[in-house]
């Protein structure tokens, strides 16, 4: 299982590339993808999620293109959990999460089961039959995540799944997503740096468009142990330094 | 997490049954409300009235429905499943849809029942209008998918407000344009929409009957299936693909409607041309307007008014039934003895109504029957109005109650009514004599020609 961006571009008409010559290949596990405001993140996930097209280039899953005659097909691979989203809080997380699964594909008299399933991924299987609007924050954000995955795709892709969300939420964020990794492509936004320490198998980081980084979360301490500042972890310097050196790493 | 699901079967609507059936209730409800009004003064034609409430009542359902559609479609936006579902947003908006479009169409559907059921039993023969039912009904629809392309813009907290105020012009449109389009149909009265057969009887026209042409509903239903299928269209295209088509570009299809506005406009002297003509005789100035059908009604008419001016003179006729004579033994001389009777008042003015009344309303409608007779020129008004002028030219003589016949003339001032009340009681009898084969010939001129 390989994503793989290859030469991905994207412009607005008239307007510089929000993205250039994006070049990356993702496998199962988690990956954070790092980045300031504006550096294109967004787009890329819009790019991935088949909500875009690039201007340039080819996005395959297994070697299929994604924006091309296979696209219908292989949206049903893909989980995305936008970073703003809403639950119907009148209505329970499961039948929220079966929703998500029918929307995906899934066959009507199978959506509770895979509710069930998605649910249990998050630990949130004793709350099944909650109202969603009774739930906390960090349990709203892990039901969709259940929502993401219920219909078990093979690249996830979630957008500051975590950001909001105290200490604690996190960490069983972080647990979940581990899980779900081991199954499948997790793709992960976000600026928490430390949120990948405990479970991104790679990192990579754009700026200004460009892939500025490309390697594993070690490689990432490394460049921040070289370059330490005071009061920031290692993975923090590192990450720091790339958006401020023209230094470009890739494994 | 292996295994990619790829069968596609079955519907998931997120709405609960239980909150449909709260929306079709409401609905029903409203409509029933809007139609019972009618009930206590449910006089013939009954179908016309049950024709109208599918009309006009959407005046009041279509905000509500178009709230409720704005909230679902609200959910769009709103639920984690990502833009790109693989499902597609023509199957989800479909399954959101279609709960809620049922539940509006049956809510509506029941609360039309009563009148249907009042019409049915009170009437034998006629039906309901098809294509203003269908034309209401597509109302429904329409404002339902633009309520819902509304919620997919606004949140759902504020969209079915938005909506609600919104969709109104959406459905006074097409009911305006429908009137206005077929107001020179009516051929001068201020019928708007409905049909009104212009009678020329002695040199005046009278405007006759409130009758949904077939024109104006297919203008309707026209307009509203166009703006349903556009927002549907436009709701599903702006879901998805946004780098791909403009947004602006996406919701070209709501200019459909306008377009086939722009299009019945241009076409308009022939869509009114084709239904006049039949039945029509062309006089200076203005039109003997007696359709085939209506003919057939015409004799009982004139019959039932000579037999009551024979048994009692222009003066005993309301002179009795106002001291007590019951309307029934009134009629049972007349051609109407079968019929029942509605003496709501001993006065002459209520007595010569109903005189009309049944003069017109048994003959033409109940042994005719409503819609079908109106869709072929509107006997049952026509007889109706022709009926109510000999009834108030009767009344007129009657030298009892003069002040309400006097109010009643000037309540029911038609240059006819004038006309004949101006006529001697010996002059009015000659006519009808002389007329009775004109009537019924549909060959009737202006007395002036």
């Amino acid at each position: 299982m390989e994503l793989r961006c290859e030469d991905i571009t994207f412009q607005y008409r008239g307007r510089p590339p929000v993205l250039n010559n994006i070049n990356v290949a993702i496998t199962p596990g988690v990956t954070g993808l790092l980045g300031p405001n504006g550096a294109g993140k967004s787009t890329l996930f819009s790019i991935l999620a088949t909500l875009r097209n690039p201007t340039s280039g080819v996005v395959t899953l297994d070697g299929r293109s994604m924006h091309g005659p296979d696209q219908d097909e292989l949206r049903r691979s893909i989980g995305f959990l936008p970073q703003r989203f809403d639950l119907l809080r009148w209505s329970t997380a499961q039948r929220n999460v079966a929703y998500a699964a029918w929307a995906q594909g899934v066959p009507r008299d199978e959506c509770d089961a895979a509710a069930v399933l998605a649910l249990e991924l998050v630990d949130l299987a004793d709350l099944a039959d909650r109202r969603t609007g009774s739930l906390s924050g960090g349990q709203q954000q892990r039901v969709g995540i259940a929502c993401a995955i219920a219909h078990q795709p093979r690249l996830v892709l979630l957008d500051e799944p975590t950001a909001g969300l105290d200490p604690a939420q996190r960490v069983q964020i972080r647990h979940h997503l581990a899980a779900i990794a081991e199954h499948a492509i997790v793709l992960l936004s976000t600026h928490i740096v430390e949120d990948l320490a405990l479970m991104a198998t790679q990192v990579v980081a754009i700026n200004g468009g460009s892939v500025v980084f490309d390697s594993s979360v070690d490689a990432l301490k490394s460049l921040g142990q070289s370059h330490a500042t005071d009061g920031l972890s290692a993975l923090e310097s590192g990450y720091v330094e790339l958006l401020n050196g023209p230094a470009k790493v890739t494994a | 997490m292996t295994a990619t699901a790829t069968a596609r079967s079955g519907s998931f609507a997120p709405i609960k049954p239980i909150t449909l059936g709260v929306i079709a209730t409401f609905v029903g409800f409203v409509t029933w409300t809007f139609s019972s009004g009618s009930l206590p003064a449910w006089l013939p034609p009954l179908w016309s009235d049950t024709n109208a409430i599918s009309r006009d009542s959407v005046l009041l359902v279509g905000p509500i429905v178009a709230g409720a559609g704005a909230w679902i479609g609200g959910w769009r936006h709103t639920l984690a499943i990502g833009p790109t579902p693989a499902r597609g947003w023509t199957a989800i908006m479909s399954a959101q849809l279609r709960p809620l479009a049922t539940a509006v169409v049956a809510g509506h559907v029941l609360g039309l029942t009563p009148a249907v059921v009042n019409a049915a039993a009170n009437t034998t023969g006629g039906s309901a209008n098809p294509l203003t039912i269908v034309s209401g009904l597509a109302a429904i629809l329409a404002v339902t998918c633009l309520g819902y392309l509304l919620g997919t813009i606004w949140s759902s907290r504020i969209a079915p407000v938005v909506a609600s105020i919104a969709v109104f012009p959406a459905i006074i449109g097409p009911i305006l344009l429908g009137e206005a389009v077929t107001s020179s149909e009516t051929n001068g009265t201020s019928g708007a929409s409905v049909y009104g057969v212009a009678l020329n009887w002695m040199d005046v026209t009278v405007g006759i009957g409130r009758y949904e042409t077939r024109t104006g509903a297919a203008i309707r239903l026209a307009l509203f299936a166009a703006l349903a299928g556009a927002a549907a269209w436009v709701a599903v295209r702006s879901a998805g693909r946004r780098d791909t088509q403009p947004g602006w570009l996406a919701a070209l299809p709501m200019l459909a409607p306008a377009a086939i506005a722009v299009a019945v406009l241009l076409v308009q002297p022939s869509l009114v041309g084709r239904s006049t003509g039949t039945g029509c005789d062309r006089v200076p100035e203005s039109q003997v307007c007696v359709p085939d059908d209506v003919a057939e009604a015409l004799p009982p008419i004139a019959r039932g008014a000579t037999t009551i001016i024979d048994q009692f003179g222009f003066g005993a006729a309301t002179s009795d039934i106002a001291a007590g004579t019951p309307l029934s033994d009134l009629v049972s001389f007349t051609y109407f003895s079968d019929s029942p009777v509605r003496a709501e008042s001993e006065a002459s003015i209520s007595t010569a109504r109903l005189i009309g009344g049944e003069l017109a309303c048994f003959t033409a409608a109940f042994s005719r029957g409503g819609d079908d007779a109106l869709n072929a020129g509107g006997s049952l008004e026509l007889s109706y109005a022709l009926a109510s002028e000999l009834s108030y030219a009767i009344a007129s003589r009657s030298p009892a109650d003069q002040a309400d016949v006097d109010a009643a003339m000037f309540s029911f001032d038609t240059g006819t009514a004038r006309a004949l009340a101006a006529l001697s009681d010996t002059e009015l009898r000659t006519f009808l004599d002389q007329h009775s084969a004109e009537l019924a010939g549909c060959t009737l001129k202006s007395v002036r020609q």
